[in-house]
């Protein structure tokens, strides 16, 4: 009797989303994520994980990471970041799929830290500090909608505190 | 009426509220009528008050989950109600979803403790006076500690002030290799000290150390003493009447002037 290995099919884990969405992922892929490790391995028969906080957009992101980086490791991003250039800073496909709106980045690092994800909640980081590198702090606050809660002498005082900056 | 309560592992600040009669008030020992009271239940058994009566043990907020209420009537509703606001108004504090807020501000704070992770030191001294927050952000332990491993290659299990050390080894390590050197000199233009191995990397502009005279730096980057006067850099005049100024400096103003 013959067998035929590449029929055999993984197994799928179904994630179900805040909207009640289910998109399914390989297992091997999922594991990626140590919630989802913890979860596969303290109950043995979980196909289905259920992510109240995390909606369906957000995970069809996620798997798409999960999925790339199933069979190798994911870049590790230098700190300090070199530029605010993200394809400087990692490779070219992180930069590209990293390259989202700031409501996305945030959701996804929320969900990444959600599901222990430490490399993706690190491309998420790099990303936002890309965004603020080379920025003035004019600029910080009204991008990102910040009042000056300092006083104007104070402001004085923190920018001559120390001699050596590069201001 | 209370055998049909299924108690199980009640803990004893656990409360129903019910019309109660033919019972004696624990507090003020005035007869329950059909109006709404207390039963408080614990290890040792019941106790019957009048809402009045009612003293939170723990003077707490009182959540949802603390009590069972199965009154019916519009009016003890009302009523109760009513009382349990008074109660809950004494704990100012308490009324606030304060959990809630607590987890806000540790998600900023988390996230913006990461994202500082991935600046330098001067950098970091820029983003701090964005506000108040971010200031506060930038004196954690958390970051002084990570800059410390980063930058200067410590073990912190034992540093009690990371801020003061790092600010001690900023001063007195090279700025470029962030090594300890005992025959180092203090740059005029960084105002901090660079190496005698660093030093000898002067004479080469592609290095990280690298200086450039003033004409060239004009000669090689097409700038003229405007663009210089206007981003500010900096050029120290040594013993030969020369002009010169790090590569880097005059290299990271192009290209932000780039990105703009």
């Amino acid at each position: 009797m013959f067998y035929n290995f590449n029929k055999i099919e993984e197994v799928k884990i179904r994630l179900r989303s805040a909207e009640g969405h289910i998109c399914e992922v390989e297992e091997s892929a999922a594991l990626m994520s140590s919630f989802i490790r913890s979860m596969i391995e303290g109950f043995n028969e979980v196909t289905e994980v259920s992510l109240p906080n995390i909606n369906s957009v957000v995970i069809e992101k996620v798997i798409e990471y999960m999925r790339h980086y199933k069979d190798k490791d994911p870049p590790i991003i230098k700190k300090p970041i070199i530029s605010s250039k993200m394809e400087e800073n990692t490779s070219a496909w992180d930069a590209g799929f990293i390259d989202a709106d700031w409501n996305m980045v945030v959701d996804l690092m929320t969900a990444a830290d959600y599901l222990m994800m430490i490399p993706l909640r690190d491309l998420c980081c790099a990303k936002m500090a890309c965004k603020f590198k080379g920025r003035s702090i004019d600029e910080l606050r009204a991008e990102y909608h910040i009042e000056n809660e300092f006083p104007s002498e104070m402001e004085e005082n923190l920018e001559f505190q120390h001699p050596w900056r590069l201001e | 009426m209370l055998e049909s309560y299924s108690f199980g592992n009640i803990e004893s600040d656990f409360l129903l509220v019910d019309n109660v009669t033919d019972k004696i008030c624990n507090s003020c020992s005035h007869a329950l009528i059909s109006t709404p009271a207390i039963i408080q239940a614990s290890k040792s058994g019941f106790s019957f008050l009048h809402l009045q009566c009612y003293n939170p043990i723990n003077s707490t907020y009182i959540f949802d989950y603390n009590y069972l209420s199965t009154l019916s009537n519009d009016s003890d509703i009302s009523t109760f109600n009513q009382w349990l606001n008074n109660i809950n108004r004494q704990h100012p504090i308490l009324n606030k979803p304060q959990k809630l807020d607590i987890r806000v501000e540790t998600k900023l704070s988390r996230t913006l403790k990461e994202i500082y992770k991935y600046f330098t030191i001067e950098e970091l001294m820029i983003l701090r006076r964005v506000s108040k927050e971010w200031y506060t952000i930038f004196l954690s332990k958390e970051i002084w500690l990570y800059l410390l491993r980063r930058d200067y290659f410590m073990d912190t299990g034992q540093i009690i002030d990371p801020f003061e050390v790092y600010f001690g080894n900023l001063l007195n390590h090279c700025y470029f290799c962030h090594k300890s050197s005992y025959s180092s000199a203090l740059c005029p233009l960084l105002l901090r000290k660079i190496c005698k191995k660093c030093q000898c990397h002067a004479d080469d502009p592609y290095h990280k150390c690298g200086l450039i005279n003033k004409n060239n730096a004009k000669f090689w980057y097409k700038i003229n003493d405007k663009w210089l006067q206007d981003n500010k850099i900096r050029f120290w005049k040594i013993a030969s009447g020369e002009e010169i100024t790090y590569n880097w400096l005059i290299q990271r103003k192009i290209n932000v002037g780039k990105k703009e």
